[in-house]
């Protein structure tokens, strides 16, 4: 009876689903683009505009509402007595704001201060400010919004009764990871500190470095997200293109989107075309790159949340530049530089010339090279073009494979996928030596790229090179580098082009690749139009 | 349009890589060398001829306040006449888009891919498609990349046979006398002509005509250094006789070289870096097509025109390669074909730059604003 209760069910078409289905339980599957609203959410509650009013059981009740603070307990709402005079209330999020000063500098004085006198009528939110509360950072509001805002970003709020203001007091004290060395972008000279999830960290560390009093951090309040995240553009005031400036903080203001928890989400919805697989932002976690674009006239995006800034506009060589660049005499710095291009250039070059030579052009090849070759793959039974593609999949499996496990077990993994992966296809003729060395020759190329972006981008033209080689040999690769080429030309970063100052032509007497001499001079990059003194 | 704005290096470097890809890689060896080679004096002379002329219209065009090439010619010989020659001039870039590759799909035919012409020509299609898709700014910015490039490579092309070149290969120095030097001049000037007059057509692209005439002045100057070392390398390697069976003999300076002497055969790999200044040019010559047919449709996207001239081009190509034993593509048709399109469009700009410009005061005033 069971079989047969069971083929009816599946078979029949109207059967009701006994286990929980979250979209056959809804009227209907949400458009692709429609927003998710849920019981709390501002709109629900239409508070944008509304003020507090002189009733503090009605503003609470008011609060209390919108955090929906008998679910949320974390929430707090201490209710006292300001001066035995006036009843009063702190709210804050446990967690958010730090405890002890809330303690010592709010409700201690407020509640054991009995010399000050409160007036008898009108405001006395002046004289709690000015001589009750030793908060360094104190301010008033009245608007509701304001007021969540600074709740949810661990700042406390203080209401009076019979008061129209409330009185907001910093006193954010969250955790937060301490500044640590950069694990991403290693440097061997220079700063070590990297940027932390805290924003004010981040700023404070970029602060540290240019200690000007042009340096602006300036807040994208237009930036809608659901999560409410803190976003900053710091920049040089005297030093930026104003056309630059507004065209940055018209693009963040643009940005209208569920969640924004990372820098990577603020990319990818600001740029255009989006499809490009080459990126036109610098994403680093290092501070001291951050300072040296903003000396220069770029603009950085800070978020909170976010360990790393995001640097507009960039162009190829800036992006192929390290930190450590100018901590190098001239020659040094011009030799680590070739080398780094010609790692590139073998990256994406390497597999597909081997397999246009191998499989199209062995003509090219002389006699002894030739052998070599053919000796080399004398019992593999894959095609040479087969055999690249594997091997560059297992090259990025094993990078992939190492990046997301501990530290201590990622060095083991290149150890397995390295020499005994690589030994053993090798014994058992699955790839052959010459393929082997090709692969690791361009992988060992592809890592000397500083920026990670730029590495994935360089993996992805590998790849491309390689199959216009395998369909036209050398041809294929001489049309993929030129439409290649042709292609990155074509881009610009927030109206720089991608390859500026090279193609197009600026700033002829500052080499790109050969690094010129450090002069006592006060430059700008003159591709961004920036305001500085540029001595071109 | 996808015009967008280049400056001078950008031009210099793209007119360079159109005038020796038409030049050097655009003539076919049988043509070139014929009656003796005087490649190495007929090529810079019909380079400084089309020099000379494109002054003498670009004075005019600015000494008549006009906005450019099309603006003086609808002033003066009206707008259908006008019209009509952007067509003429329109098919002449079509062709020279095809030109210059006629010669590498020969040779890439003949020592590389041993399969059929067709599927070269759908290769090669590809980038005289894309590149005039991505824009008149980005196909200078590729000539930037690529011109240096190309010119170490050529030296080290011209340097590795130093032991080789003899002077006696040279002789006649005349090739065939002054007449044969005179009637490959005119048919070679048409060519370069058309290439150093097309951004006339777009002077905004080039920060005015002015600008314009500074970079095709250096432009023209170091094609004539360049196009010239080149003429007498292959001139001192091969005698007159030798290269009438020589496909892109420049390619093949280092074939008198014994074999295994390097563990890279470089002429074979130096084909495919060679082809990609012949791509550029193709491209900007393909390019300039689609922009005046655009223009002449009064349409604003260029794609469609430009996948359009890129197919007939290749298909010039490609014909050109499978009848190359038949009259379409013998020497004297081709010669005479190029004279008679120079005298047409030399014409039709004298009768253009005789007659006084139509339209009053405040217009003139206007153009020389937008001209300046």
């Amino acid at each position: 009876m069971r079989f047969f209760s069971w083929l009816e069910k599946a078979i029949s078409f109207d059967s009701e689903y006994k286990d929980f289905e979250l979209l056959e339980q809804e009227a209907g599957t949400p458009p692709k683009s429609a927003k998710i609203k849920n019981s709390t959410s501002k709109a629900d509650l239409n508070y944008d505009n509304a003020v507090i009013s002189n009733n503090l059981e009605a503003n609470i009740r008011q609060l209390e509402d919108i955090f929906c603070s008998a679910k949320n307990k974390d929430i707090i709402i201490r209710r006292f007595v300001l001066c035995k005079k006036k009843a009063a209330a702190a709210l804050f999020i446990n967690g958010m704001a730090d405890n002890d000063i809330i303690n010592d500098f709010i409700l201690k004085p407020t509640m054991q201060m009995q010399q000050v006198k409160l007036p008898l009528f009108g405001s006395c939110i002046k004289t709690v400010i000015e001589q009750i509360l030793p908060v360094d950072e104190l301010s008033i509001e009245n608007q509701i919004s304001k007021l969540v805002q600074a709740i949810l970003s661990g700042q406390t709020v203080i209401l009076i009764d019979s008061e129209r203001d409330a009185i907001v007091a910093e006193t954010r004290g969250y955790e937060s990871r301490t500044v640590t060395e950069s694990k991403n972008e290693k440097t061997v000279l220079g700063p070590k500190e990297a940027f932390v999830e805290n924003l004010r960290t981040n700023i404070t560390l970029i602060r540290k470095i240019i200690k000007t009093n042009d340096l602006i951090l300036q807040s994208i309040d237009e930036c809608k997200s659901e999560n409410n995240a803190r976003m900053v553009i710091v920049y040089r005031e005297t030093v930026v293109n104003n056309d630059l400036l507004n065209e940055v903080i018209k693009k963040l203001s643009k940005i209208d989107t569920n969640r924004l928890f990372d820098l990577g989400t603020v990319e990818q919805l600001i740029e255009k075309p989006r499809l490009v697989p080459i990126p036109r932002f610098m994403i680093t976690e290092k501070p001291d790159k951050v300072a040296s674009h903003i000396i220069n006239g770029g603009i950085a995006v800070l978020l909170e949340g976010s360990p790393e800034a995001l640097i507009v506009p960039v162009t190829l060589f800036s992006l192929m530049a390290s930190s450590e660049d100018t901590y190098l005499k001239a020659s040094l710095g011009t030799l680590i530089r070739i080398i780094r291009y010609i790692g590139v250039v073998l990256s994406i070059l390497l597999p597909g010339s081997f397999l246009a030579m191998a499989f199209y052009h062995q003509g090219v090849l002389s006699t002894e090279v030739l052998i070599t070759v053919i000796s080399s793959r004398t019992l593999v039974h894959s095609s040479i073009a087969v055999e690249l593609l594997f091997l560059l999949i297992v090259f990025q499996l094993i990078r992939e494979a190492g990046m997301r496990v501990p530290e201590s077990i990622g060095q083991a993994i290149g150890i397995i996928g390295g020499l005994i992966l690589g030994q053993a296809a090798v014994a058992a003729n699955i790839v052959s030596t010459t393929s082997l060395i090709i692969v690791a020759l361009s992988g060992l190329g592809n890592f000397c790229v500083p920026n990670h972006q730029l590495m994935l981008s360089v993996t992805y033209m590998r790849v491309l090179v390689l199959c216009s080689a395998w369909i036209a040999g050398f041809l294929g690769i001489s049309i993929a580098i030129l439409l290649g080429a042709a292609y990155i030309s074509s881009l610009k970063s927030f109206g720089v082009p991608f390859l500026s100052p090279f193609a197009p032509t600026t700033m002829r007497d500052r080499p790109i690749i050969f690094r010129g001499q450090i002069r006592n001079n006060s430059r700008t990059q003159d591709y961004t139009n920036a305001k500085g003194d540029r001595n071109v | 349009m996808r015009e967008g704005q280049v400056g001078k290096i950008e031009l210099v470097c793209l007119l360079c890589l159109c005038i020796i890809s038409i030049s050097v890689f655009g003539i076919p060896a049988q043509e070139l060398y014929s009656n003796g080679n005087s490649s190495y004096i007929s090529l810079p002379l019909a380079t400084l001829l089309a020099y000379g002329l494109f002054l003498l219209l670009e004075n005019r065009i600015r000494s008549g306040g006009y906005i450019n090439l099309d603006d003086m010619l609808k002033c003066t010989i009206g707008n259908f006449f006008a019209q009509l020659f952007k067509v003429f001039i329109a098919i002449q870039f079509i062709f020279a888009a095809a030109l210059p590759l006629i010669q590498f799909m020969e040779t890439m035919h003949s020592y590389i891919f041993d399969t059929s012409y067709v599927m070269i020509a759908f290769y090669i299609t590809i980038p005289i498609v894309v590149l005039p898709w991505l824009g008149f700014e980005s196909i200078a910015r590729t000539a930037r990349i690529f011109a240096p490039l190309l010119l170490i490579l050529s030296i080290i092309m011209m340097f590795i046979p130093l032991n080789s070149y003899q002077s006696y290969r040279m002789y006649p120095l005349l090739g065939d006398g002054v007449g044969d030097i005179s009637l490959r001049t005119s048919a070679f000037c048409g060519m370069l002509f058309l290439i150093m007059i097309s951004l006339l057509y777009i002077p905004q692209c080039t920060h005015g005509t002015l600008y314009y005439r500074k970079a095709v002045s250096k432009a023209v100057l170091i094609s004539i250094i360049i196009m010239a070392s080149m003429e007498i390398a292959i001139s001192m390697i091969y005698t007159s006789n030798q290269l009438m069976d020589i496909q892109l003999p420049f390619l093949n300076l280092n074939d008198i070289i014994p074999a295994e002497t390097y563990s890279i055969r470089f002429e074979k790999v130096t084909l495919f870096f060679l082809i990609s200044g012949c791509f550029i040019s193709s491209g900007f010559s393909n390019y300039m097509a689609s922009n005046l047919l655009t223009k002449l449709f009064k349409q604003n996207d260029i794609r469609s025109f430009a996948f359009s001239c890129g197919f007939i081009a290749s298909c010039i190509v490609l014909i050109a390669c499978i009848t190359r034993d038949i009259t379409i593509y013998n020497e004297k048709f081709v010669l005479y074909t190029r004279c008679i399109s120079l005298a047409i469009t030399l014409l039709i700009l004298i009768i253009a730059s005789l007659i006084k410009k139509k339209g009053t005061n405040t217009e003139k005033r206007e153009r020389a604003i937008i001209n300046e």
